[in-house]
């Protein structure tokens, strides 16, 4: 598990760790039952409060990415990861619904919008 | 409590060693103060060990650092009183080592020497003026230390001699009395002395121990 | 939860100012940073943890005991950093260290010895010979070598350089690794408490501003920014815990109950405050 955070950005620490830990389940990088760090040695490594990184841990299990059995850690949950997945789609198309508004009332085409995506999405990701 | 003696001798032992050069200088080789029985020099030696040690407990915050350890006040306040027993005796003990030391080369006759009398009362003085001392000592710490034991030898002093002028104009003759105690052979009455010392010794520790109790470090 | 330290009742009047009927708790278990302007009392608040100060009023327990009875039990069980030089200046560091030794039961030298290769301290140095920062690294590796359950530090960064300052935060964060062991440590450099601290004790004029965890400080406050004009066509002046304006804006922290965006609209800025902007725009507040 790779995290890391930014004390400049601005983002409260615990919702940057937060972020990190779900993108990695829902990207898949965190397996279903894995073990996360304990709490106090994730604070130590990162230099940062407990009550931070208990917070961070304590939203994830509400979201239910994670579950806490007490006396053995914190584990990454199963079964939640497609459902989690579907929200995000779902908002991904609302906001790709609302770009086409856009683009329509600036007069582009579906096929000129096409091409914007391609050429941004080349230059992003490769 | 055993650990603060420990630690009294720990931060001196150079001062010890200088002490003990010194007495052996200047009372055996140099042969300054003649005719003075030895319990001078050990006098001088052991008031320079006890207020050297009360002096840098109080320089630098040392105070407070001791009152952090695991101590209690008065644990604090009795190993003052207890030292000035351990430092006495340290200082006599080397100083009759001198003594045995210089006897190896030197005729028996020509050294100073320990007798009862002197010996008493040197302790007698020292009991007293530390009966004095110490409860000025903890009651105002290290705003005065550095000079606490000048100020506490000139007073006493101008407050005797005063004393003793006032009762010779009054027609009581103290002086000669004084001058019977010092030069008594009458050990019992040194003693009854050395018993009213230690007394007054007990009543400072009490003032010293209330006083320290209170205070803020 | 339990309490390492719990002032209750306490009251103290220590020259030009009064600690005022403290009553709050320090949680075990954790690293609690003391913040507040210089002279609010944080030193008299620690020493008044170390029984050094004796209150007029009330009084400190430390791990749930009193000083009236359990003052060497207590003792033993913290190592305590200040602010100022305390030890036999004249000794060596190792003849130093021999004395504090000796005071204490668990003193473990394989811990002290680590500590005095990883700051790179001399043992045959003399005490007045040391810099301001190695001296607080002694004092550090003394006050650690007995493995207390509380360490109680007064200012420990300052006068540190910036490599030594992290040093100390890692040793700390490790040091509470286990979760029994408790850490409270007052500091003007609130940059080192941001980061690590979980609970903050804010003092202020000898009386307790804030008593809780670090997160719910920060998160009760927001930070606007914007147009002067703005200000003056709202009229929500009064809704600033303190603020702060020049010719081309102004900057001001608001409680978060009384900021909501319908009022405030999209002209301002918002952030996240950090510990400094609460203790500046905090520092008049009633």
């Amino acid at each position: 598990m790779h995290l890391s955070v930014s004390l400049t950005s601005g983002e409260p620490i615990y919702l940057q760790i937060k972020e990190q830990i779900k993108n990695q389940i829902l990207t898949g990088q965190l397996h279903e039952g894995e073990l996360l760090p304990s709490i106090r040695n994730l604070a130590q490594n990162l230099k940062i409060s407990v009550i931070t990184t208990k917070r961070a841990y304590d939203e994830l299990e509400q979201d239910g990415l994670v579950t806490s059995v007490s006396g053995k850690g914190t584990f990454v949950s199963g079964g939640n990861k497609e459902s989690i997945r579907e929200i995000k789609y779902r908002a991904l198309e609302d906001q790709v619904r609302l770009t086409i508004k856009e683009s329509r009332s600036i007069g582009l085409t579906k096929r000129e919008f096409l091409n914007l995506v391609t050429i941004l999405y080349g230059e992003e990701n490769e | 409590m055993v650990q603060l003696l420990v630690k009294d001798i720990r931060i001196q032992m150079k001062f010890i060693a200088l002490g003990f050069v010194f007495v052996g200088f200047f009372f055996f080789i140099l042969g300054a103060f003649e005719g003075l029985p030895l319990s001078v020099p050990a006098a001088i030696f052991s008031h320079f060990l006890i207020v050297v040690a009360s002096k840098s407990d109080e320089k630098n915050n040392n105070s407070r650092m001791l009152a952090s350890f695991p101590l209690r006040r008065s644990d604090i306040v009795t190993a003052k009183y207890v030292g000035i027993v351990m430092f006495m005796g340290i200082s006599f003990l080397l100083t009759l080592l001198w003594s045995w030391l210089a006897g190896i080369v030197l005729p028996a006759q020509e050294l100073p020497w320990f007798s009862t009398q002197s010996t008493i009362l040197t302790i007698l003085i020292l009991f007293v003026f530390y009966a004095i001392y110490f409860p000025l000592f903890f009651a105002t710490g290290s705003r005065l230390v550095q000079v606490l034991d000048l100020i506490v030898i000139f007073s006493v002093g101008g407050v005797g001699l005063l004393a003793i002028r006032i009762l010779e104009w009054t027609n009581v003759s103290i002086g000669s009395s004084l001058r019977i105690l010092l030069h008594s052979n009458n050990i019992s009455d040194l003693l009854w002395a050395l018993g009213i010392g230690l007394i007054l010794l007990l009543l400072s520790w009490c003032i010293s121990m209330s006083v320290y109790k209170t205070r803020n470090l | 939860m339990m309490n390492v330290i719990e002032f209750r009742q306490f009251s103290k009047r220590n020259g030009a100012f009064t600690l005022q009927n403290l009553n709050f708790p320090i949680q075990s278990g954790y690293i609690t940073g003391l913040i507040g302007p210089n002279g609010s009392g944080k030193t008299t608040m620690i020493r008044s943890i170390m029984n050094l100060i004796r209150p007029d009023f009330g009084e400190v327990l430390v791990f749930d005991q009193s000083y009236h009875n359990q003052e060497r039990d207590i003792k033993r069980r913290i190592g305590f950093v200040y602010d100022e030089d305390f030890f036999y200046n004249h000794l060596t560091v190792n003849e130093m260290k021999k004395i504090v030794s000796s005071f204490y039961p668990t003193w473990n030298e394989s811990v002290f010895r680590k500590y005095l290769d990883d700051f790179q301290l001399p043992s045959r140095r003399k005490i007045r010979d040391l810099s301001k920062g190695m001296k607080t690294k002694f004092a550090l590796a003394t006050a650690l070598a007995h493995e207390p359950d509380l360490l109680i530090m007064d200012e420990p960064t300052s006068g540190l350089d910036p490599v030594f300052r992290r040093e100390v935060l890692s040793i700390l964060s490790e040091y509470i690794q286990e979760g029994t062991r408790s850490v409270l440590f007052s500091t003007h450099i609130s940059t080192d408490l941001e980061r690590i601290a979980d609970y903050i004790v804010y003092i202020r004029n000898g009386q307790l501003k804030y008593c809780g965890s670090k997160e719910d400080l920060i998160d009760s406050y927001v930070l606007v920014k914007g147009p002067i004009e703005w200000l003056r066509l709202n009229r929500l002046e009064n809704t600033f815990s303190g603020k702060q304006q020049n010719a081309l804006g102004f900057e001001g922290l608001i409680a978060k109950e009384s900021y909501s965006e319908d009022v405030f609209g999209n002209q301002v800025t918002v952030e996240m405050p950090s510990l400094d902007d609460i203790l500046f725009y905090t520092r008049e507040e009633k």
